[in-house]
């Protein structure tokens, strides 16, 4: 073997790559047209510059794994505002190009900078997670390109006072604070706190904790079980054993449908009312949880029994179109929708990033949760409704017992 | 077949023994007029590309020349996006800076990981250096206070120099341009050198090298040091043009995607594995948006390189460069 040989590997085989010449010129072809490919895919967004410029609107939601229902139900949500208006405003038409984030803030992060750079989105909206949500922030800051999310409740997505940041869910602390003074009020001192262990879970929790604390209430304890638990009978003991006077808790999806089985099925519920975040007694945990919900008293922005015509005319519309019941995240999904469309009213069809903060600062919401306003910080402003799971016309519904009006998040 | 190159070096002598190193220059200066006539999606694409690229060639240098296949190259390209991220966003966004702390914090931890997994060889040393990098992921997943957790460090901004420039999406493109050609001439110059040579020889036959005279695990650890700081300065990279770093860019699969880089490109050369990187980004990310399938295809041209075009794509350019000579 010569020295070139050791120097350059390839070599020592050369002569048998050499008799597939013909399959090597297949391999060239094929790296040129996958070059062309991915090259020609990045002409395609830009390439629409004609006389009709649609408005292109990114989603970014998860479409796959366990938050996949969340991501349908907004977009449906969304879809129902924009078919409202013939998928046309201030005579551009809409087009919404979605991209899946798997709820991983590495996907979504990508996902999102795909369509601002490939498809040259003039608005993203979307981020089930707040972690999601914190890695798209950045990137929309550097590009300035107006966010507006639709479900993801960190406290720091809009404590953060970032301008082009809008939010049509709620804050954490929003949800879960109301409830403590509320319990105070109606003669509940001595409450047990349980969540799981991670981020939404801690804030949650922490929010009701400063309500309960700031009313006079009474910590008994808490637990932090780990997310995606299954069996919760320890933490149960724990509870039964410090005979509080009540139970506030944060579960969501699969982890609320076995906790909230579980307490009634230790009996707990008899002598321990269970109370808690709304998203614990959802539309989308009902049918899992069944009877066991029935009684549960939650704190949440909306509820399917909310008696507004704007609710009214929003469950039948999505009923029809979709052939099931609206959760509060299509509500969600709505209001993004509504603040997008309304803003690009205001401003005839201008996408720029600076004229659509300030129309959207100006829209005025006819939301199904009732009255609704944004906050400077483009936090929601709004009633938090104490509802109640009842067993009535044939199903199990949030019925509201009280509200809370005019909910502000505290800011930074 | 050695005296045939020896008669085509004395008239080709020039293209051949530089062929990598004008590739690399002619595509560096195709790549440097993307900014001035594409989008900036095309930008971005080219960032990423060559932010692989990088991380791909640090890998390559090992498998192509020590022969040293290792499962665990991601924990470098990771603590060095932790690094540069945590330095950006809680001291100094200073381009030279971070940079620096994460090929300090790389080095290290490649000189740790090295003592430790080069007393073993083959299939041990690959799953030792696996075992290894899984343990640094499990670190990033639950030092929540340093890193966030698997929510990822978020916030990492774009870096600046001294702050005469605060870094653009082209600048830094430039910037990640400029370090790619440094990182393939400095392993070029590595493979030329007789330290070089003797890696070659590690690689070829360790036990008549040691024969010789030589101590092949010295060798050894200064390439995979030198590699895992190299791997260190992409992932620096990574983190700032992603804005995120989250601890998947430290999970082993991160090291597999890196393994399939350089057999597709060519493993044994320096060029391969970069052109790998390129190959596998477009399959992997671009093919993303038109079909579900694009791992799936991914997989097809991986088995086919490995059935028809064991040199990868370095391999099929040699032998169609050498068929036209003739």
């Amino acid at each position: 073997m010569g020295k070139g040989d050791i120097l350059v590997p390839g070599t020592a085989n050369g002569a048998s790559t050499l008799r597939r010449f013909p399959f090597a010129v297949a391999m060239i072809l094929l790296v040129a047209f996958l070059l062309l490919v991915g090259c020609g895919g990045g002409g395609g967004g830009g390439g629409q510059g004609g006389g009709e410029d649609p408005i292109r609107i990114g989603v970014i939601l998860p479409y796959s794994g366990v938050y996949a229902q969340l991501g349908q139900d907004i977009t449906d949500g969304m879809n129902l505002y924009f078919e409202e208006q013939g998928m046309e405003i201030a005579g551009r038409s809409v087009e919404l190009i979605q991209e899946d984030t798997e709820a991983n803030p590495q996907v979504g992060v990508e996902a999102a900078r795909t369509l601002i750079e490939r498809d040259e989105v003039e608005i993203i909206t979307g981020t089930v997670s707040s972690a999601v949500a914190y890695g798209v922030i950045d990137l929309i800051s550097q590009d300035q390109i107006p966010f507006v999310i639709s479900n993801a409740t960190g406290n720091d997505v809009t404590r953060r006072g970032i301008p082009y940041v809008f939010r049509t869910s709620a804050s954490s602390w929003q949800v879960s604070y109301p409830m403590g003074g509320w319990l105070v009020d109606n003669g509940v001192q001595n409450v047990y706190v349980s969540a799981p262990d991670y981020a939404a879970g801690q804030e949650q929790a922490g929010g009701f904790k400063e309500g309960l604390a700031a009313a006079g209430g009474n910590l008994v304890d808490e637990a932090y079980p780990p997310l995606g638990n299954s069996d919760y009978s320890t933490y149960l003991t724990n509870i039964s054993q410090a005979s509080p006077q009540a139970e506030w808790s944060f579960y969501a999806g699969t982890d609320a449908v076995s906790f909230v089985r579980q307490y009634a099925e230790a009996g707990l519920k008899e002598s321990v009312p269970l109370y808690g975040s709304g998203y614990m007694v959802e539309a989308d945990t009902i049918e899992g949880q069944g009877d066991a919900a029935v009684g549960i008293r939650t704190g949440l922005f909306y509820a399917s029994g909310l008696d507004n015509p704007e609710n009214t005319a929003f469950i039948e519309n999505f009923q029809s179109q979709f052939d099931r019941d609206p959760s509060t995240y299509a509500v969600q999904g709505y209001d993004a929708a509504w603040l997008i469309g309304e803003a690009l009213k205001a401003t005839e069809g201008d996408t720029d990033p600076d004229a659509l903060v300030e129309a959207m600062e100006g829209v005025e919401f006819q939301s199904p949760r009732g009255p609704l306003s944004l906050d400077e910080n483009h936090n929601p402003i709004q009633n938090i409704y104490i509802r109640e799971a009842r067993e009535q016309n044939g199903r199990i519904e949030n019925v509201v017992i009280d509200t809370i009006e005019n909910v502000q998040d505290p800011g930074a | 077949m050695a005296t045939q190159a020896e008669s085509g070096r004395k008239t080709q002598s020039f293209v051949s023994v530089h062929a990598g190193t004008i590739a690399v220059l002619a595509g560096a200066l195709l790549l440097a007029i993307v900014p001035l006539v594409g989008s900036r999606y095309y930008v971005s694409v080219f960032t990423q590309i060559l932010i692989l690229s990088i991380f791909a060639l640090s890998l390559g240098f090992l498998m192509g020349f020590p022969k040293l296949i290792s499962l665990g190259h991601a924990a470098f390209f990771g603590v060095g996006a932790y690094a540069a991220g945590i330095f950006a966003t809680r001291v100094d966004p200073n381009v030279v800076l971070t940079l620096g702390v994460a090929l300090a914090l790389s080095l290290l931890l490649a000189l740790v990981i090295g003592v430790l997994s080069l007393r073993s060889t083959g299939i041990y040393f690959l799953m030792i250096t696996l075992a290894l990098a899984q343990l640094v992921y499990v670190a990033s997943q639950q030092w929540e206070s340093l890193t966030g957790g698997t929510n990822g460090l978020v916030g990492i901004p774009r870096p600046e120099l001294f702050g005469l420039l605060r870094f653009d999406r082209t600048t830094f493109f430039y910037l990640v341009l400029l370090l790619a050609v440094l990182s393939y001439l400095l392993f070029r110059t590595l493979v030329r050198s007789p330290f070089g040579r003797i890696l070659i020889g590690i690689g070829s036959n360790e036990q008549r090298m040691r024969a010789i005279g030589y101590s092949p695990r010295s060798y050894k650890l200064t390439a995979f040091v030198v590699a895992g700081a190299v791997a260190g300065l992409s992932g620096a990279l990574w983190a700032h043009f992603n804005g995120i770093v989250t601890p998947e860019d430290l999970h082993w699969s991160h090291s597999a995607e890196a393994l399939i880089m350089v057999i597709a490109g060519g493993a044994g050369t320096l060029i391969g594995p970069m052109l790998g990187a390129a190959l596998i980004w477009l399959l992997e990310s671009a093919l993303q948006s038109y079909t579900d399938r694009s791992t799936m295809i991914t997989g097809i041209v991986f088995i086919l390189f490995v059935f028809f075009a064991r040199n990868g794509i370095a391999g099929i350019a040699q032998s169609a460069w050498e068929r036209v000579r003739r």
